[in-house]
């Protein structure tokens, strides 16, 4: 897919852990795992919103198009 | 800080969960009933056949006053066959509602698609049941009393909606069960 997750990225930037990021906004780790390796269909505004949030950051952060 | 993001935008399936386990819980309920009949039934034949036969043609709309022995046996065995599609109905709406409580509509698509094969298969054994009732209740009758009927009541209107709608939520169940793969795909 051409859209790539940084979350990893901003995850290292931040010093912060998968399990610790999935405790603060309330979803599974396995979830946040899922997300990180990109393998999801899609992403809910809600999560995005919290994420940004909690890792003070603009979903741009987050997700980058790459063409294929 | 923690964001809980469960209580806001996210439909909560647990108390059509709750429903639905009730709803199983029914047709368990009716599938025992309906074995517990069965077995009165035979009973009932094993202790007093003039009875049950009575009662049974009577049932049929064709009352006998005393109906011989063989009579009692096949109105038991009607009735019997029309208990076993019932209780295989039940079963399979059960198994329906059973996939449904464990969040798995494809499995779910399929007990209903098998429900509704049921359904139909128990409007033509009505037909064919109150047919053969009626042959039993009048084969003792003497010439030109004996009777042949074909019942088209609202009973068989009722399996037939109901096969239908069966079958309509077997597509359903189908398309949700995709939807289900989609929302679980979504973080």
């Amino acid at each position: 897919m051409a859209i790539i997750v940084r979350l990893d990225v901003m995850l290292a930037k931040r010093k912060m852990t998968s399990r610790e990021l999935a405790a603060r906004i309330g979803i599974a780790e396995q979830n946040v795992s899922t997300l990180k390796s990109g393998r999801v269909r899609g992403v809910r505004f809600a999560t995005l919103d919290a994420i940004c949030q909690v890792l003070d950051c603009q979903p741009g952060d987050l997700l980058e198009y790459e063409a294929d | 800080m923690v964001l809980i993001m469960q209580d806001r935008e996210f439909v909560d399936p647990e108390p059509l969960r709750i429903l639905t386990r009730r709803f199983e819980i029914g047709f368990r309920v009716a599938f025992a009933l309906t074995c517990a009949v069965a077995v009165a039934m035979v009973l009932a034949l094993l202790a007093s056949p003039d009875w049950i036969g009575g009662f049974l043609a009577e049932a049929t709309g064709y009352p006998l006053e005393a109906p011989r022995l063989w009579q009692g046996a096949a109105f038991v065995g009607i009735a019997l066959s029309v208990l076993a599609a019932h209780a295989a109905v039940f079963r399979a709406a059960g198994q329906v509602c059973r996939w449904l409580v464990q969040g798995l509509p494809a499995r779910a698509a399929g007990a209903a698609q098998q429900l509704s094969r049921r359904l139909w298969w128990l409007l033509g054994l009505s037909i064919l049941a109150h047919t053969a009732s009626v042959l039993v209740a009048t084969a003792h009758a003497g010439p030109g009393q004996r009777a042949v009927s074909l019942a088209l009541g609202s009973s068989q209107i009722t399996f037939a909606i109901a096969a239908l709608i069966a079958a309509f939520l077997a597509r359903a169940f189908v398309l949700g069960a995709a939807l289900w793969q989609d929302h679980q795909e979504i973080v």
